[in-house]
C-alpha cells in the first residue's frame, strides 16, 4: 500500500494552472525526491498533501487516507522552505510547543527535546532564543520540529538550504537512518546532487505536470551509450565497429560506443574478443542529476520561472535601437 | 493542552515584547498611586471654620454692598472649641464651642458713629439668633443647643454651641475627608468632599475613562501582532499540518489575546480594589465586574482586529482597523445619547420621525454598544456608591433611637431613589441586557468571518 498517492492531481489559483493531473506514488520506507523549477508546483503539491492547500479535482491520499485530516496530520512531519519560526521561543520551547499541539505527552516530551536536537546538532543552543540563531541552525531546528513527534512520512522542502557542507552531510546522515527505521521522505530540494545521493526516486515536475519519474539509476543511465578501454598498447578496431552500424567516437584514451536501437553491445564484445584483444573498461555511460534534470526541462515545455539561458547576441540594427 | 499550549505560546509572544513591562509598569504605577491615597476624617472643628470662613465672607460681602456700613470690620471666630468624650469617629463625638461675633469700626476720625455702629450690631444679632443658628446647625449635628453666652468685651456677641448624639452623618463614607497622595504625604487640599465623592470620582474618571481606555489602548497594540504572526507565511504552514482544526486553532489563538486584557485588567482593577478597600474601607465590588466588562469591550475590537488579520497579514492595519472601529463607536454613542437618547422623550414628533432620527436608531441598535457598556459601567459603579449603608446597631429597646433610625433611614432610601432616577436621566436608556446582545452578536459575526475565511483560505 503506497504512503502518498496522487491520482489526476490538479489545482487552480483562479485562472492559473498549478497543478495539471498529477500522479505519484511513494512507498513506505522510500527517500523520494521532487524536482522541478521555480513555480513548477511542487510546493503547491507538499501543501495539498499536507491539507494546507485545498485540491481543485483529482485525488490525494496521505497514509491511506485523505488528505488533510487530523488523524493524518497527526502522523506526518513537514518543514516548509520559507519556514519562519517565532523567535520569541528558544529550540527547546518551540518543540515543546509544536509538541503538545501535536499531542505528544508531557513527559515524552521533556524526554524527547534533548534527544531529537542532539540528533540535529543544536542540544547545546537549545535553550538560546531562536533569534540567535544562524540559517544552518534554524534548518537544523525546522528537522528537528519535523521528526519530533516520530512521524511516518516527513516532508522536507529545501532541508539544506543555507546549511554549510558540514551540516548537510549530517542532515543526510539524519534522512538515511530516518530511512533505516522505514520513515517515508519526500524530499524537495534545488540541490540536486543531494537528491541524487539520498533519494532512491525522483520526479520532476514541470509547469504542473510530472514530466519524468523513477529510480535515480534508471534515470540517469544514458541508454546505448558504452565507454570502451582496451589493454596499454593495443589498437581499437575502430572502422570494423563502424562498419557493423554502431557510431563509435574516441574519448581520451578510450573510445564511446553508441548504440541504435535494437542493437547490443555484445557483438562489440564478441569482436574484440575475436581480435585477442583485451577488455580492460566496459561501463554503459551515466549522467548526473543535474544532466538529467536540465536536459528534461529543456526539452519540455520552459517553465513559468526558467533557468536564465544566454541572451542571444544583438544585431547591430538592434543594438543601434 | 493544545488550548493550554497555544495560551502558553500567547504569553511567551507577550512577554516578549518590551511595551508589556512598560505597560505593566503603568499598570502597577497606577495600581500604586491608587493605593498610596489615604483619606483622613476631615476634623470637626476644620469642617466648622471652613464652613464659618463662607459664612464671613458672605456676610462681609453684604456689609461692604451698603455704603454706610463698608467700613465695619464684621468676623465671626470660633472660640474654646471642644470635643466632649474622646470618640474617635469625629461624625459620632460631641462638641461645645462658641461663635464670637465682632462688628467694630476702625478708630479714625471722621468715620460712623457709635449710633450706627450700634445698629449694625444689632442687626447682626438680630440676624444670627440662637435660635436661627440652631436650625441651621441641625444640618451637621443630630441634636444642637445655642445659647447666648456672656461677653466681656461689649462689642462681641458670644454663642455657646453643644451637641449631642453626634452628626447627621452616620457612616463614615457620608463624611468629608481630606485625600493624601503618597501616603499622606502630600495633602489633595478638598476638604469639602466626601469620601463618596472621591471615590465616585476615582471610580468614574480614573478607573472607568482614563484606566480603562489606557488598558484597552495598549492592548489592542500588544494583541495586534498575535494573529498576523501566526497567518505569516512559513510560520501558518507549520501550525496547519498540525493535528488541530483551523477554526480551533483560530478560536484559541483569539481567546489567548483576550486572556491577555482579562489578565492585565485583573491587575490593575484588583490593585485598585484592594488599595482604596484598604484605604477607604469601601469596598466597591462594581470595580470587579469591571474586570469583565472591559474585557468584554477589549473582544469587540480584538474581533475587528482578528478579521482585519486574516485578510491582510498586517499588524498596523489590524491597529488602525480596532482604532477606528473604535473612535467609530464612540461617536455613535455620544451621537446617539445627544441626538437621539436626549431627544427620544420631550422632540416633537416631526423629529422623532424623520428619516434620520430613525435610521440612527437603528444604527445604534444594530450596532456594538461600547459607549452605552462604559457608561453603564461607570453607572454601576455610582449605583453601588449611593447605596445607604447599613446603619450602627441601635438598642432595641431605646423607642426614639429605632424610631429615630427609621426615619433616617427612610430618608436616606428617598435620597437613594432619587439619585437613581438622577443616575437613569443622567445615562439616558440604555441596559445590560440589549448592549450585551447586540455586542455578543457583533464579536459572533466577525469571529464568524474571520475563521470561515481562514478556514478556507490556501496558504
Amino acid at each position: 500500500m503506497p504512503v502518498i498517492e496522487t491520482k489526476n492531481l490538479i489545482k487552480h489559483y483562479g485562472r492559473i494552472e498549478a497543478l495539471k493531473g498529477v500522479s505519484v506514488t511513494v512507498e513506505r520506507g522510500e527517500i523520494f525526491g521532487l524536482l522541478g523549477q521555480n513555480g513548477a508546483g511542487k510546493t503547491t503539491l507538499i501543501k495539498i498533501l499536507l491539507g494546507i492547500t485545498k485540491l481543485t479535482a483529482g485525488a490525494a491520499n496521505l497514509l491511506d487516507e485523505s488528505v488533510g485530516t487530523v488523524p493524518v496530520r497527526r502522523r506526518v512531519g513537514y518543514l516548509p522552505e520559507d519556514h519562519r519560526f517565532p523567535d520569541y521561543h528558544t529550540g527547546a520551547s518551540l518543540l515543546d510547543f509544536y509538541g503538545a499541539l501535536l499531542e505528544v505527552p508531557r513527559a515524552e516530551r521533556r524526554k524527547r527535546i534533548p534527544q531529537v536536537l542532539e540528533l540535529v546538532g543544536i542540544k547545546g543552543r537549545m535553550d538560546y532564543k531562536i533569534r540567535t540563531y544562524s540559517k544552518g541552525m534554524k534548518q537544523r531546528l525546522g528537522i528537528a520540529q519535523a521528526i519530533f513527534h516520530n512521524p511516518d512520512v516527513i516532508f522536507l522542502d529545501e532541508p539544506t538550504d543555507g546549511v554549510d557542507p558540514v551540516g548537510r552531510r549530517h542532515i543526510r546522515d539524519v534522512m538515511q537512518s530516518l530511512k533505516d527505521e522505514n520513515k517515508t521522505i519526500f524530499l524537495n530540494s534545488h540541490l540536486l546532487g543531494e537528491v541524487e545521493l539520498i533519494c532512491d526516486r525522483v520526479a520532476i515536475l514541470q509547469q504542473g505536470e510530472m514530466i519524468r519519474e523513477g529510480d535515480i539509476a534508471t534515470l540517469t543511465r544514458q541508454r546505448g551509450l558504452f565507454t570502451i578501454g582496451l589493454a596499454d598498447g593495443q589498437t581499437f578496431p575502430r572502422e570494423e565497429i563502424i562498419r557493423q552500424g554502431y557510431t563509435v567516437t574516441p574519448n581520451g584514451t578510450m573510445w564511446e560506443v553508441a548504440l541504435s536501437d535494437g542493437q547490443s553491445i555484445d557483438p562489440v564484445v564478441d569482436l574484440l574478443r575475436a581480435r585477442g584483444l583485451n577488455l580492460r573498461h566496459l561501463v554503459e555511460k551515466r549522467q548526473s542529476l543535474e544532466d538529467l534534470f536540465v536536459e528534461t526541462v529543456e526539452a519540455a515545455e520552459p517553465g513559468v520561472d526558467r533557468i536564465n539561458r544566454p541572451r542571444r547576441p544583438q544585431s547591430p540594427r538592434e543594438h543601434r535601437a | 493542552m493544545k488550548f493550554l499550549a497555544i495560551l502558553r505560546d500567547s504569553l511567551r509572544e507577550t512577554l516578549d515584547v518590551k511595551l508589556f513591562y512598560v505597560m505593566v509598569g503603568l499598570s502597577l504605577l497606577v495600581v500604586l498611586l491608587a493605593a498610596s491615597v489615604t483619606y483622613k476624617p476631615v476634623p470637626m472643628k476644620q469642617r466648622i471654620e471652613f464652613e464659618n470662613k463662607m459664612v464671613n465672607m458672605m456676610i462681609r460681602g453684604q456689609l461692604q454692598s451698603r455704603p454706610e456700613t463698608a467700613p465695619f470690620d464684621f468676623h465671626i471666630d470660633i472660640e474654646d472649641f471642644e470635643q466632649l468624650g474622646d470618640h474617635p469617629e469625629p461624625w459620632l463625638a460631641d462638641y461645645r464651642f462658641f461663635y464670637v461675633i465682632t462688628v467694630s469700626a476702625p478708630a479714625q476720625d471722621g468715620l460712623p458713629n457709635d449710633q450706627l455702629l450700634q445698629s449694625v450690631r444689632d442687626e447682626v444679632k438680630n440676624a444670627i439668633k440662637p435660635e436661627k443658628l440652631e436650625q441651621d446647625l441641625h444640618r451637621i449635628f443630630t441634636e444642637v443647643k445655642v445659647r447666648e453666652a456672656p461677653s466681656k468685651d461689649p462689642g462681641q456677641i458670644r454663642l455657646e454651641v453643644t451637641t449631642s448624639n453626634g452628626t447627621t452623618v452616620k457612616t463614615r463614607q457620608e463624611w468629608t475627608h481630606e485625600p493624601r497622595l503618597f501616603f499622606g504625604l502630600v495633602p489633595i487640599p478638598v476638604p469639602v468632599f466626601t469620601l463618596n465623592n472621591i471615590i465616585v470620582f476615582i471610580g468614574d474618571w480614573i478607573v472607568g475613562a482614563g484606566g480603562a481606555a489606557f488598558t484597552l489602548l495598549i492592548s489592542i497594540i500588544m494583541t495586534a501582532s498575535f494573529l498576523p504572526n501566526m497567518l505569516a507565511k512559513g510560520s501558518v504552514d507549520l501550525l496547519l499540518v498540525k493535528p488541530i482544526h483551523r477554526t480551533t486553532l483560530f478560536i484559541y489563538k483569539f481567546l489567548g489575546g483576550l486572556l491577555f486584557m482579562f489578565l492585565n485588567t485583573v491587575i490593575i482593577m484588583v490593585g485598585i480594589w484592594l488599595g482604596l478597600g484598604i484605604q477607604s474601607g469601601m469596598w466597591i465590588n462594581a470595580f470587579l465586574v469591571c474586570i469583565f466588562v472591559f474585557t468584554f469591550e477589549f473582544a469587540m475590537f480584538y474581533a475587528v482586529s482578528a478579521l482585519v488579520a486574516v485578510f491582510t497579514r498586517s499588524a498596523i492595519v489590524s491597529i488602525m482597523a480596532a482604532m477606528m472601529t473604535w473612535g467609530a463607536l464612540i461617536l455613535l454613542g455620544w451621537t446617539h445619547w445627544a441626538f437621539i437618547e436626549q431627544q427620544r422623550k420631550t422632540a416633537p414628533a416631526d423629529y422623532t420621525n424623520h428619516w434620520a432620527y430613525v435610521g440612527y436608531d437603528v444604527l445604534h441598535t444594530v450596532l456594538p454598544r461600547y459607549k452605552d457598556l462604559d457608561w453603564l459601567t461607570s453607572k454601576m459603579i455610582k449605583e453601588e456608591l449611593i447605596k445607604p449603608s447599613s446603619q450602627q446597631s441601635i438598642d432595641p429597646n431605646d423607642r426614639a433611637a429605632v424610631e429615630a433610625a427609621r426615619q433616617r433611614q427612610k430618608r436616606l432610601d428617598e435620597v437613594y431613589e432619587n439619585q437613581l432616577k438622577k443616575l437613569d436621566k443622567e445615562y439616558g436608556g440604555y441596559d445590560w441586557k440589549s448592549s450585551l446582545t447586540v455586542s455578543s452578536f457583533f464579536i459572533v459575526l466577525m469571529l464568524g468571518l474571520a475563521c470561515w475565511r481562514f478556514a478556507t483560505r490556501d496558504y
